[in-house]
């Protein structure tokens, strides 16, 4: 009987591991294949040789890594940008009594649900007056914009959490508002300010609408939307392909797996206390 | 004259004080007031406006726009694909989502590792998912077509995305399998929250597996289940990237959701006026799913 269970039990665990792995594996194994192999019937569940020709073609004669940095560039100015001001307003909201909080406080609410289609064409259009299309400074601005709501509703949270007898403590030692705010609610709010900026990075990274719409330079382009025009090509090429989705997910893969606690934690804090 | 001078500068530091709050939302205020709330009033000017791209006039049509939009054939086509995209996908990562946890939760030594292989989904960006699929579901080398004709399950290669009776359905199980590990975050966090004694008591007095997850487990999670059902059906409704990567909407319309054809009326036909009515028409729509959440949520804020 017992044995019976630890069988069954093996039997969903190797379920669950061959849905989510397998896909992945096929990803990395084709991308590894030489060319002709790719398209070989019946297709190598394990490649007969490794090759790296997709990664090295991809880095020496496509625009992937001015893309990487693109994306880079982009999602780090954009986390830090929104954690500085939705840090400064999420402070306000939890440590001052104003006239007009209740008010920003139900724009922020409703500015969560607002969907992207109805910015899309009227941003567009500004940028395009602005004659900023084609920069990265429209990107990081829009991405701000949309994220901020999310990141102020989730510090606000977090810094409601941190106890005021610390200010006071602080303020009787001299420290002015914003010192407080630098010297001792952001260190103590850390794990928020961490949750938060991995869920802005992993936003922005992927992020395609937006950045396929504003940016149409082909050096100015982000990683997804650069590996995006790839596919509508006229014939793809799986094996370059495949290998620009390897270098795409590494990145995030690898935050994941450093924070993946953290991220977690952040995510479900909500939840429990629901 | 020393008075006078002392009090205004005093006046001048309480005017000061009471300006530091609005000091530190203002950076905040700027930016989404430029880019979210601005451009939402804008959006609402060029619906009332015929706006497209290939004539230089733009002329005030009133809700000409609206009018042309919602009688549109299409528009019924679309509105049906989206329901379907939404609720049966939400439907699908939230059983897939309670299956997973509820076996998570059991296990002891594999918990961690079953957490994050399950995690990794979620985690995998939109454009590689969608070209990782695309790969997979190639009808004519796909592995998946190949792996189901060796196990005989099929005699033909079948068109996953090609076909107007299979490219939505391929869609969702998809988008299930991209967006269940949420589910599975949120409800794992809240069966880890259950205090193990009421576990203990119904399984004193009798209770089965089943008895357990019906009367003590489930009705524990429902809160969490309301909340997460809510934000999950805004994020499916809104969800672009995996369609759009791997279909565009087609074939003939048949995986077109509001968000990709609205996006195709504005940049494919270039009619923005068209385009921002179907924006705004999707704008009432989850303001109406949202409503109840957005209750709750304005009614913790009061209190």
């Amino acid at each position: 009987m017992k044995s019976l269970k630890t069988a069954g039990n093996l039997l969903v665990f190797a379920v669950i591991a061959i849905v989510i792995l397998f896909p992945l594996y096929w990803l990395l194994v084709t991308s590894l294949k030489p060319s002709d192999e790719i398209f070989a019937d019946p297709p190598t569940l394990f490649p007969k040789t490794f090759s790296l020709e997709h990664y090295r073609n991809v880095f020496r004669t496509s625009e992937i890594p001015t893309y990487f940095y693109n994306s880079v560039l982009i999602t780090a100015v954009t986390v830090i940008a929104v954690l500085a001001i939705a840090s400064l307003a999420a402070y306000s909201m939890t440590r001052y009594k104003f006239k007009g909080k209740l008010a920003y406080f139900v724009v922020i609410l409703f500015a969560q649900v607002m969907p992207i289609t109805t910015l899309i064409v009227p941003l567009y259009v500004m940028w395009g007056k602005l004659d900023m299309l084609n920069t990265f400074t429209s990107l990081i601005m829009t991405y701000c914009a949309v994220l901020l709501p999310m990141a102020i509703w989730l510090l606000t949270g977090y810094f409601k959490g941190i106890p005021k007898d610390i200010d006071e403590a602080a303020t009787i030692d001299g420290c002015s508002s914003f010192g407080i705010l630098i010297r001792m609610v952001l260190p103590l709010a850390r794990s928020g300010l961490v949750a938060v900026g991995l869920t802005v990075c992993i936003t922005v990274w992927q992020e395609i609408m937006v950045s396929m719409t504003f940016v149409n330079t082909d050096s100015m382009r982000t990683l997804p939307a650069g590996i995006n025009s790839f596919i509508t090509k006229s014939g793809i090429q799986w094996g370059p392909l495949n290998a620009s989705g390897i270098v795409t997910t590494l990145p995030v893969l690898l935050i994941f797996i450093i924070f993946q606690r953290a991220l977690v934690k952040g995510l479900t804090a909500g939840a429990t206390k629901g | 004259m020393m008075m006078i001078q002392k009090a205004s500068l005093r006046r001048r530091k309480s005017i000061f004080r009471t300006s530091i709050p609005y000091l530190y939302v203002l950076p905040s205020i700027i930016v989404m007031g430029c880019l979210l709330a601005y451009p939402m009033f804008y959006n609402l000017y060029v619906s009332l406006h015929r706006w497209q791209l290939a004539r230089p006039d733009k002329p005030f049509i009133g809700f000409d726009n609206f009018k042309a939009v919602l009688t549109d054939e299409i528009f019924m086509k679309v509105m049906t694909t989206t329901v379907i995209w939404t609720v049966a996908g939400v439907l699908l990562q939230m059983l897939l989502g309670l299956f997973a946890s509820l076996y998570v939760d059991e296990r002891r030594r594999s918990k961690g590792v079953l957490r994050s292989l399950l995690l990794l989904p979620w985690v995998l960006p939109g454009v590689v998912t969608a070209l990782m699929w695309s790969w997979m579901l190639q009808s004519d080398m796909g592995i998946l077509n190949y792996i189901l004709q060796s196990l005989h399950i099929t005699d033909h290669p079948i068109s996953w995305l090609g076909s107007t009776t299979h490219a939505m359905w391929t869609l969702v199980f998809v988008n299930t399998w991209k967006a269940f590990p949420f589910w599975f975050l949120m409800l794992l966090a809240g069966l880890q929250d259950i205090p193990n004694d009421q576990v203990e008591a119904a399984r004193i007095d009798g209770a089965r597996w089943l008895g357990i997850v019906r009367y003590v487990k489930i009705p524990h999670l429902t809160p969490i289940i309301g909340a997460t059902g809510v934000i999950t059906t805004i994020w499916t409704l809104n969800y672009f990237d995996l369609i759009w990567v791997t279909t565009k909407g087609g074939p003939m319309d048949t995986t077109s959701t509001l968000p990709i054809y609205t996006y195709r009326l504005a940049f494919e036909f270039f009619d923005f006026g068209k385009s921002s009515a179907m924006a705004i028409v999707s704008l009432v729509l989850i303001g109406i799913i949202c409503s109840p959440y957005l209750r709750a949520m304005l009614k913790s804020i009061k209190e």
